[in-house]
């Protein structure tokens, strides 16, 4: 890597700012301003905005903002939202303008307006690749497992993502690792996503705005990890009005208010969410002898997002969000005095400020603050320990948005973190004597960066996203480092000053995108990124689990780096009802992390938990279909994905490459939804005349409301594990060798969901929908895991070994209700 | 177990409740059988190792497979420092009596009854003339493993560390059973490099031989240089449980033999009884044990800085 002066890259990007204003020649004038939703007053993101008369326009930032410069004259201003009304307005440009508009939600299913859909087809016109954007809406319809709505579930649905087993939330984007994923709420990155044991996300789907997910050609604002970016944004709070919603699920409540605190200056959400298996486990436990092995057993976890929003001006707004999130695992056993306390979970908070120095100069300055703790209690008798872990993130963040002219949307930043790691550490005690568990040694980290992006319409056909980006990390003391020798062996003890720099790492990041449209329905695109990444999570390859701890780079750890090529092409149908693409893509990853063959993690005492880490590197190709329907009363998408994934480390599997748990040949999945309006309820109605004749207040009831039916269809192909092959006996005891590593597949996974919604009647101000979601309704065996069961005994000679295949979840049907006012 | 352990298994019980399971029939790749080495030494008394080979995993396992998993006719020869000492295979029908139990322990049978079956073992070659020539282990020597099968050779390197006296061993009566007892070994740990330690004990007149206690290792990395009371609770055979498992009887007189290792060996335990745990826990990542031989052999080529105690029980 060489040295490029972080200040010659600043001139770089002024120079580029520069150059704009310099080919300035006619009169140009800005129209500006915000895009929100009409009823709450929420900010939309990525909302179209365009001239009529130019065809040309922008989308809106993630805080609704939007600028366009044109030479004077007489345009019509188009606004448009899928499930917006389109939004038309005549300006005369002689000046700047400063439009802010409010969209009302479509209330009838309409064919979209003719001028709409010449702009509608914004998958096949921009730059972007490998980039879906979603509603929340559009999720709380579909099937879910126990009826918990889970963004991450649906994400996992799309080509090029893998989920990371049966329930689990956890996902691997083209091939990359659980930690090459970059996780934001609110900008706040979120360390582990996962509750109960992977079950669950952290995300509440009721304090959730939009989701959008970054898999390929991943642009220069965003770095610091190699696979993919999931930005979730939260709910700004009704401005308008007060709006309580909440529901009662099979595993958990929740509840959410919002309102202005002024209305139209400033609003509030707060939402929150727990489970109740612990409330209901001890009735299970004393009367049913099947629940007697969780008896002392408790969990729960919970959520809780707010968030405020105040206008100070027109040019300034600020905005200020927090999450707060446990698990809680508890275990007790009375007889023997032993138990068992696991509590872990996020903590962000970001204070954000927009600020417009200018029409067409938006700037956003963040502040974050981002917390992951794991930690495990054991009492027995006399004998405690405290096993715990952590990350904790201090961010800084500038994001200018540039918009000189049409042609030109740029972007520049910088970004700072300070990082706290901690590493697995212990303290134990034994009645008055203290086990000597060493320091606790945190490892302290500078990372940041700086970066340059412009989305240039060279010509009507040819789009650039070109950017660069930055980036550098250094690991700082106080640290003390265990030097071991080749066996493992204690040979010194480094010990590091405070600040003292011990070792650092930087890079330059190119990143491009190209488009070439052939017509306003078809479009042909092309990547290339590079990715660093500085941090980096050590699992153990079984399973992803709340103990998996964050690290640094370090003298010993390089960062990983990522190189992406992708190739694409975008083709819309009926007037953009109909999208599709394919996509190719061939990635390198370098420096990818893992634990030594052999290896049990433990407490770090008198040493460093890279000191058992091997490196090696990772390679994923795959193509990807895409066809997705975004109108009308059918609505979902068909993605398919035929793919290879592999590691090569030296140490592991003899240095030969082995597959990924997760690397599925195929991966295919259906999702669709329909909402029976008025029309096609008669008909079914109609066709229901059992029901008519019968219970006609029944039907009548079915007639009064809007139903959903949504369902989903997932193929895959099994998980790779690895096996024993051989036995041998030692001390009189049967070992196992196992063969080469992820050398088995299990059976292929397949499972069919569906779900029924049924909207209650907007009468009066209060509204409650059911939902009835069927998991697995055809209750597919699929498998979780294999394991091996050894019965009988070697000297009477009937020892004999099974092999047992588990699958999670039958066919599990579960209602939920959801109330708003 | 160890705690991340104990976790997995109290989450294991949470996915039971919910789970279905179906025996099914796994197809596993030809894989080429290899060589394992269980071999030892310790002060004053001559190694031993015994060769054998891995067989397929779903293989149907009673005694005579066992009998047919010896690897005969290997050259295995120990590095002393300053002699290459070459020895020799012995098998039921020479065995002396000295190396009898290793048979009975690996076997799973009496050692009256090991004449019935097969068994073999290395060890070194009777020297009438010259006795003082005869290897015994040394403390602090390192020594040398060199196996040959088939052209093949496999090395591996021990040490013989220096044993660590336990300051007492006293009784730790039942709750409830007052005829039923623990052990409890005070052990002061020398402060510094070293501290793996191994646990065997025997019941004279009950064992035939010494078996690991429950818990058989640890380690001093959380109480380096501290005095700490170590609980032994008595080992079995395998096949042989029964509600006094775990416990010394009243009257018992009981041998215990008390092991230092060098890491290497440490570690191939730790994996290994790992594994030993992880049998039938489902989502338990696969453990491979570890092992300090060179050329593509498992096992182990181990010494135990070993000094025995005998205590009576009561």
């Amino acid at each position: 890597m060489r040295l490029l002066k972080p200040y010659s890259l600043l001139l770089l990007m002024l120079g580029i700012l520069l150059i704009p204003n310099v080919i300035l020649a006619q009169k140009k004038y800005t129209v500006s301003g915000y895009i929100n939703e009409e009823e709450t007053g929420e900010d939309l993101i990525s909302a179209t905005v365009y001239i009529k008369e130019l065809l040309k326009g922008t989308t809106t930032n993630p805080y609704g903002f939007y600028s366009i410069t044109v030479p004077e004259g007489n345009y019509n201003l188009v606004v448009s939202y899928l499930g917006f009304e389109t939004y038309v307005q005549e300006i005369e440009l002689k000046e700047n303008l400063r439009v802010n508009v409010e969209l009302a939600s479509m209330v009838i299913t309409t064919e979209v307006v003719v001028i709409e859909a010449e702009r509608a087809d914004k998958n096949v016109n921009n730059s972007d690749m490998g980039t879906i954007e979603m509603q929340i809406e559009q999720i709380q319809v579909l099937p879910a497992l126990l009826g918990e709505v889970d963004i991450l579930k649906v994400i996992q649905m799309l080509p090029g993502v893998q989920s990371a087993g049966e329930g689990n939330s956890g996902f691997y984007v083209r091939g990359g690792g659980p930690d090459q994923n970059l996780i934001l709420l609110d900008e706040a990155v979120i360390y582990n996503v996962s509750h109960l044991f992977g079950f669950f996300s952290i995300f509440n789907a009721d304090a959730v705005k939009s989701i959008e997910l970054i898999k390929g050609g991943m642009p220069a604002n965003y770095g610091g990890r190699l696979a993919s970016v999931l930005n979730v944004t939260m709910k700004d709070g009704n401005n308008k009005k007060w709006q309580v919603e909440g529901g009662l699920g099979a595993i958990s409540s929740k509840l959410t208010i919002q309102g202005p605190i002024k209305k139209n200056v400033s609003s509030f959400i707060v939402s929150g969410r727990r489970t109740y298996y612990d409330i209901f486990l001890p009735l299970l436990t004393k009367n049913n002898e099947k629940f007697k092995a969780f008896d002392g057993s408790g969990y729960y976890f919970y959520d809780l997002n707010t968030k405020i929003n105040y206008k100070i001006s027109d040019k300034d707004r600020i905005f200020l969000s927090g999450y707060f999130g446990r698990d809680v695992f508890t275990y007790k056993q009375s007889q023997s005095n032993f138990s068992v306390r696991v509590p872990w979970g996020n903590a962000t908070m970001s204070l954000r400020w927009n600020h417009l120095f200018s029409d067409k100069l938006f700037v956003n300055t963040s502040l974050i603050f981002s917390d992951y703790k794991f930690s495990l209690e054991i009492v027995q008798n006399e004998f405690e320990m405290i096993l715990f872990s952590g990350i904790r993130d201090y961010n800084a963040k500038l994001d200018f948005n540039y918009y000189p002219v049409i042609r030109h949307n740029i972007k520049f930043g910088a970004n700072y973190i300070y990082h706290v790691f901690t590493p697995s550490s212990a303290s134990a005690s034994q009645g008055d004597v203290e086990f000597d568990t060493g320091d606790i040694i945190r490892q302290y980290a500078h990372e940041g960066a700086l970066y340059v992006t412009d989305q240039f319409d060279w010509t009507d056909k040819f789009q650039i996203n070109a950017g660069l980006r930055y980036s550098m990390f250094s690991h700082t003391g106080p640290f003390k480092r265990f030097v071991k020798d080749t066996q493992g062996n204690g040979m010194d003890t480094i010990i590091y000053k405070k600040n003292e720099n011990i070792k650092t790492y930087h890079g330059l990041e190119p990143r491009v995108t190209l488009r070439y449209r052939f017509n306003t329905k078809s479009s042909v695109k092309a990547a290339y990124t590079l990715n660093n990444q500085y941090v980096h999570m050590t699992t153990l390859a079984g399973m992803s689990l709340p103990t998996d701890v964050w690290i640094g780079s370090s003298d010993i750890v390089k960062p990983q780096i990522g190189t992406q090529y992708a190739l694409g092409y975008f083709r819309n149908f009926l007037d953009n009802k109909y999208e599709t693409s394919v996509e190719v893509y061939y990635k390198t990853m370098k420096n990818m992390i893992e634990y030594k063959d052999g290896h049990l993690p433990g407490d770090n005492v008198a040493d460093n938990p890279d000191n058992n880490l091997t490196f090696g590197d990772g390679e994923s190709y795959g193509v990807e279909l895409f066809i997705k329907k975004r109108m009308g009363d059918l609505t979902g998408w068909i993605g398919y994905t035929l793919a290879k994934t592999t590691r090569t480390f030296e140490e592991i599997n003899d240095g030969e490459p082995f597959p990924t748990r997760y690397d599925r040949r195929h991966d295919l999945a259906i999702v669709a939804a329909y909402e029976i309006d008025k029309k096609g309820k008669r008909e079914v109605s109609d066709t229901l005349k059992f029901f008519k004749r019968n219970m006609k207040k029944w039907g009548n009831w079915f007639r009064a409301r809007d139903w959903v039916i949504a369902g989903n269809f997932v193929y895959a192909t099994g998980d790779a594990i690895t096996l024993p092959v051989a036995r041998y006996m030692f001390e009189g005891k049967i070992l196992n060798e196992y063969g080469p590593r992820n050398s088995f597949r299990m059976k292929d996974y397949h499972r069919a969901d569906i779900s029924i919604t049924v909207k209650g009647r907007k009468r009066k101000r209060f509204q409650s929908d059911f939902s009835l979601s069927i998991y697995n309704i055809y209750s597919r065996a699929n498998p979780y895991f294999i394991y091996f069961k050894n019965e009988g005994e070697i000297e009477e000679g009937t020892l004999d070994i099974k092999a047992i295949q588990v699958s999670l979840f039958p066919i599990m049907p579960t209602i939920t209700w959801h109330f708003k006012f | 177990m160890s705690v991340k352990g104990k976790i997995i298994m109290l989450f294991t019980c949470v996915l039971f409740s919910l789970s279905c399971e179906k025996d099914i029939t796994i197809d596993l790749q030809d894989i080429k059988s290899k060589i394992v080495v269980e071999g030892h030494i310790e002060p004053g008394l001559p190694p031993y190792i015994i060769l054998s080979h891995t067989f397929p995993y779903f293989t149907y396992a009673d005694v005579e497979t066992l009998e047919n998993l010896f690897v005969h006719n290997a050259v295995i020869t120990i590095f002393d420092g300053s002699v290459h000492h070459t020895l020799q295979e012995y098998c039921s029908d020479s065995l002396p009596d000295s190396l009898a139990h290793f048979g009975a322990l690996y076997l799973g049978v009496d050692i009256a009854d090991l004449s019935d079956h097969n068994f073999c073992i290395y060890s070194i070659k009777a020297d009438t003339i010259n006795p003082a020539n005869i290897l015994v282990g040394e403390l602090g020597k390192t020594y040398n493993l060199s196996v040959t099968v088939d052209g093949v050779t496999y090395t591996a390197t021990t040490t013989l560390t220096y044993p660590v006296p336990l300051d007492a061993i006293s009784t730790v009566v039942h709750p409830t059973n007052d005829s039923l007892f623990h052990l409890r070994g005070t052990l002061s740990d020398p402060v510094g490099a070293g501290g793996y330690y191994r646990v065997f004990t025997q019941r004279i007149g009950k064992d035939e031989y010494l078996l690991p206690i429950f818990s058989s290792i640890f380690d001093d990395h959380l109480i380096d240089g501290q005095t700490i009371d170590v609980l032994f609770r008595r080992g079995k055979r395998m096949g042989f449980t029964d509600i006094y498992t775990g416990y010394y009887s009243y009257g018992d007189t009981v041998v215990v033999k008390f092991c230092t290792m060098d890491k290497a060996h440490y570690e191939f335990w730790e994996t290994a009884l790992v594994e030993i745990d992880n049998t039938g826990n489902p989502i338990a990542a696969a453990t491979q044990i570890a092992t300090n031989m060179k050329g593509g052999a498992l096992g182990i080529w181990g010494a135990y800085g070993a000094i025995y105690d005998t205590v009576i029980v009561n």
